[in-house]
């Protein structure tokens, strides 16, 4: 119990960019080697896991826990935007349509899946990059008004070109399968591989220099509101990771639902990836993946219940801000910082620290 | 084309009220809030049930205008309040969260179906010169201009000073003596006034439902937007213009090219004008 | 004693900033606090006023702990702040400002006319520009203008945040010549400064470095003496 419980306590401390603060930094990175080592491995057996799934699960739980993953991909894109680069860019769910929309509709041109992946994130990640171009230099919620707006018009834009979209009736879906698999299978191996090539490659890059940056930027246009040109820069650049993400994740919802229209992707998709991003915690690694889960979870409950799902949503949303401004991952941070945990976590970091010396 | 910029100016004053609710609050609170339509609108329904239940009129628009105020208090005392301190990201969480569960909430009382709030004049036309004018009409236009004038001059109050010095900043007005907590009550009330006004005049004339209000809340949010979420007048002419631009579009193109066009108003303005059209042209904020 | 702080403590976040202030300020004093740049001063007024919370210590005005009091209680208690920077609003006419001053308290419309012709008294160039916007007037006026505004609500004890900031001598001196009348008038002060031009008016006067108060002496005899410039040179 206790090397798990190490990892996750430590590790989420170095993770909240909400946690650096003045001196914050000096209790951290201890024996980076050994904690590093141990997340690995978890992360391998997860993942071995995750692939085994088709094989036990029945058809409901295995599209239940794709479903999750879509959602991750595609939180992990809008954390990416909200979270660490602290824009509140809100025309998320409607990139993710454009994914949906874009993958089908080459598909029925003849191009395979797996190339409209990339086809669509590129596509995506260029008009978020346009949309971003003006919308950077706005702050807060002009930039939540004006996204939202643009988003919607998208959906509006669905409704209306019929000859394309089918328009408010939906599109078809052409499911791809893998030789030798089934249509859900094949669908949720897809799903896993671009989920862990994703939260790899983003994660790799938040880590370094980029997610340093972006906090940065993050607390400078906080403080100052006027940012300069390579501020500016990566402001962009997040508008278009999270674009790029945003559609990928769409593509794969897409071949999940095997239909796909216009009113998916309205207010009732947005609020539920608000939720995702909040609940896991803005600017979190795997917060992502919690919301996901919880969002899910949340949907499959109150299936079917039409007003009261969405009641259940909008109030669920309501409370998890009022108790945790911060998310559930903020829990562990409040975890971590009460006074016995802290002092034995402080003797623990001490001993390695230490060890590591010696 | 007249009659088209009289509807204009109809349906324009309901987004320019909705757009002074919103802006009234932000001012003070520094809140956007995407539920101010359904606060109006769950104050119009139960106007409705208590005037299908037989009660009168005019004793109806008041229950209706005080549970407009008290809701809108509410909301600020209850969840606004305590999440202050945390930035914008989780107060527009809130509302957005708010706005989709009170939707559901009135779905889930009163359904989906669109009602009316029949007043002593709905019905009744007036011939002026060839154009054909409702009672509603006049009426909306009428407590739309005056409700704006009124805002405009409660922002001149002793009181409506402190609101703006809030707003410009919140902490040197706490610490000479002004009471921000009270003032952004007080703001929200009145933004709950005004909302359920709007919604009320709008079902006076015309169906409302769960879906008009939240096409109503994006309008309101349009005419905000032109007034740069500070201008009261920009706000009110904002709306006006967006309502005329708005029935033409209906007439001449397509209703269902009505919605979209706001929308892209909206990203418009913020991208050329975030300061809103009548940037430079105030005196002051008012 | 109108107000006593006792080893007051407090921070940002996780840093503290104040480690340990004490001073007294009796009624109808003027106390001054000087100190260089980033030692705290600031910090010590908004700790004064409720802005930021006292994490030890003691902070007790006319007898009462203020421990839970918000800003605008403390103001409506007679303890106002006239703020760094001066904090005038900007988008407010002059007018809108002076009376800004009075939302601390409870008076009649009438009371609030005589206290205004009452300030405008002390402070005639302002008494022409009331409808203009605030943002038109010069920084020497501005200044007025918050005196006068912090005035308006009939304070106990003033606490003012650098009274000189970015002033020319000539005016400084004539704004500390008002803080003498206002005194008569029975106002107590507890000014921040960074200038030891302050020391002229005050009775007495504490020296605070990083986030201490160091030396508590007469104004007069810290004036006197060499020991004010060998306590900033140490
Ligand atoms: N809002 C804040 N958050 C974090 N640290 C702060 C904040 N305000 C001030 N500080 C820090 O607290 C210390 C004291 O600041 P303070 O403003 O009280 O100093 P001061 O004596 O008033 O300086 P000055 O002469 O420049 O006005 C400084 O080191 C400053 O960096
Ligand atoms: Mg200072």
């Amino acid at each position: 119990m206790s090397e798990p419980g190490r990892a996750t306590a430590t590790t989420t401390h170095t993770e909240d960019p909400t946690m650096v603060t003045a001196g914050a930094e000096a209790v951290t990175e201890p024996s980076a080697h050994a904690v590093g080592r141990t997340k690995g491995l978890v992360a391998v057996v997860a993942l071995l896991l995750l692939f085994a799934a088709p094989f036990v699960l029945n058809s409901y739980l295995l599209f239940v826990l794709n479903l999750t993953l879509v959602y991750a991909v595609a939180t992990l894109g809008f954390n990416l935007l909200v979270g660490w680069s602290g824009q509140i860019g809100l025309a998320h769910a409607a990139l993710f349509a454009i994914g949906a929309y874009g993958s089908a509709i080459a598909m029925e041109q003849g191009v395979p899946f797996l190339v409209t992946i990339p086809l669509v994130g590129l596509a995506a990640g260029g008009l978020a990059v346009l949309i971003g171009f003006p919308a950077i230099r706005l702050t807060g919620f002009f930039l939540a008004i004006a996204t939202l707006a643009l988003g919607m018009a998208i959906v509006e834009l669905l409704k209306g070109a019929r000859a394309v979209t089918g328009g408010g009736g939906g599109l078809n879906v052409e499911v791809f399968t893998l030789p030798g698999i089934n249509g859900s299978a094949s669908t949720y191996f897809v799903t896993l591989a671009v989920a862990a090539v994703a939260f790899f490659l983003v994660r790799r890059s938040l880590i370094g220099r980029f997610g340093r940056t972006l906090q940065a930027v993050r607390h400078l246009g906080q403080l100052s509101g006027s940012l300069g040109v390579s501020a500016l820069r990566y402001r962009l650049i997040a508008f278009g990771l999270s674009g790029f993400i945003a559609a990928v994740a769409g593509s794969l919802y897409g071949q999940l639902q095997t239909f796909v229209f216009p009113a998916m992707f309205e207010m009732n998709l947005l609020v539920p990836m608000l939720v995702m991003v909040f609940v896991g915690g803005a600017g979190s690694h795997w917060g992502p993946l919690i919301g996901a889960a919880f969002a899910v979870v949340l949907i499959e409950l109150f299936q079917d219940l039409g007003d009261l799902q969405a009641i259940a949503y909008g109030v669920v949303l309501m409370v998890a801000i009022a108790v945790l401004p911060g998310g559930l991952v903020s829990l562990f941070a409040t975890f971590r910082d009460s006074r016995l945990v802290g002092r034995l976590l402080a003797r623990r970091t001490a001993s390695e620290r230490s060890e590591v010396r010696a | 084309m007249l009659q088209t910029v009289l509807s204009g100016l109809e349906s324009g004053s309901w987004f320019a009220l909705l757009g002074l609710a919103i802006v009234v609050v932000m001012k003070a609170a520094d809140v956007p809030n995407f539920a101010m339509a359904e606060i109006g609108l769950v104050a119009t329904y139960v106007g409705t049930v208590l005037n299908a239940a037989g009660i009168s009129f005019w004793p109806a628009v008041v229950v209706t205008l005080v549970i407009g105020t008290l809701l809108a208090i509410v909301i600020d005392l209850a969840l606004m309040r305590k999440l202050a301190k945390h930035g914008h990201f989780p107060l527009l969480l809130m509302t957005i969260g708010l706005s989709l569960a009170l939707n559901a909430l009135i779905g889930l009382i009163w359904g989906h179906e669109p009602r009316s709030f029949t007043a002593p004049w709905s019905g009744n036309h007036l011939d002026v010169g060839g154009l054909d004018v409702s009672w509603a009409q006049v009426v909306t236009i009428v407590v739309g201009a005056l409700g704006a004038i009124g805002i405009t001059a409660f922002f001149r109050s002793p009181m409506g000073a402190q609101m703006r010095a809030v707003a410009e900043n919140r902490e040197t007005a706490r610490l000479i003596g002004v009471n921000a907590g009270r003032l952004s009550a007080i703001a929200w009330g009145l933004g709950g006034l005004i909302a359920s006004t709007a919604v009320m005049l709008q079902a006076q004339s015309t169906l409302v439902s769960t879906h008009s209000a939240a096409s109503l809340i994006i309008y309101g949010f349009v005419a905000a937007t032109m007034g740069g979420f500070v201008s009261l007048f920009g706000t009110f002419a904002g709306g006006l213009a967006l309502g005329i631009i708005q029935q033409v579009v209906g007439t001449y193109i397509s209703t269902s090219a009505q919605f979209a066009v706001a929308l892209l108003a909206v990203f418009l303005v913020l991208m050329l004008r975030p300061g809103g059209f009548t940037k430079g042209m105030r005196l002051r904020d008012v | 004693m109108l107000l006593e702080i006792e080893d007051a403590r407090t921070g940002y976040g996780r840093l503290e900033v104040l480690h340990g202030v004490s001073l007294n300020v009796a009624e109808g004093e003027i106390i001054t606090v000087l100190g260089p740049n980033g030692t705290g001063k600031t910090t010590l007024m908004r700790l004064l006023s409720g802005v930021v919370p006292l994490w030890s210590g003691r902070v007790r005005f006319d007898g009462s702990d203020l421990l839970k009091a918000t800003p605008e209680k403390r103001a409506s208690l007679g303890l106002c702040q006239l703020p760094e920077g001066r904090g005038i609003f900007q988008t407010l006419t002059v007018g809108e400002n002076l009376h800004l001053g009075t939302a601390s308290r409870r008076a009649s419309a009438a009371r609030v006319r005589a206290d205004r012709d009452r300030v405008l008294g002390v402070f005639p160039e302002l008494a022409g520009r009331l409808t203009a916007s605030a943002s038109s007037l010069s920084g020497g006026q501005q200044q007025m203008l918050a005196l006068a505004r912090a005035m308006m609500g009939r304070p106990r004890l003033l606490l003012i945040d650098e009274l000189s900031f970015g002033l020319a001598p000539r005016i400084v001196h004539d704004l500390f010549e008002v803080v003498r009348e206002l005194r008569d008038d029975g106002v107590t002060f507890l000014i921040v400064e960074q200038q030891a031009s302050a020391l002229r008016v005050s009775d007495r006067t504490y020296v605070m470095r990083n986030g201490r108060n160091e030396l508590d002496r007469a104004s007069a005899d810290l004036l006197a003496s060499d020991e004010l410039v060998a306590s900033y040179l140490r």
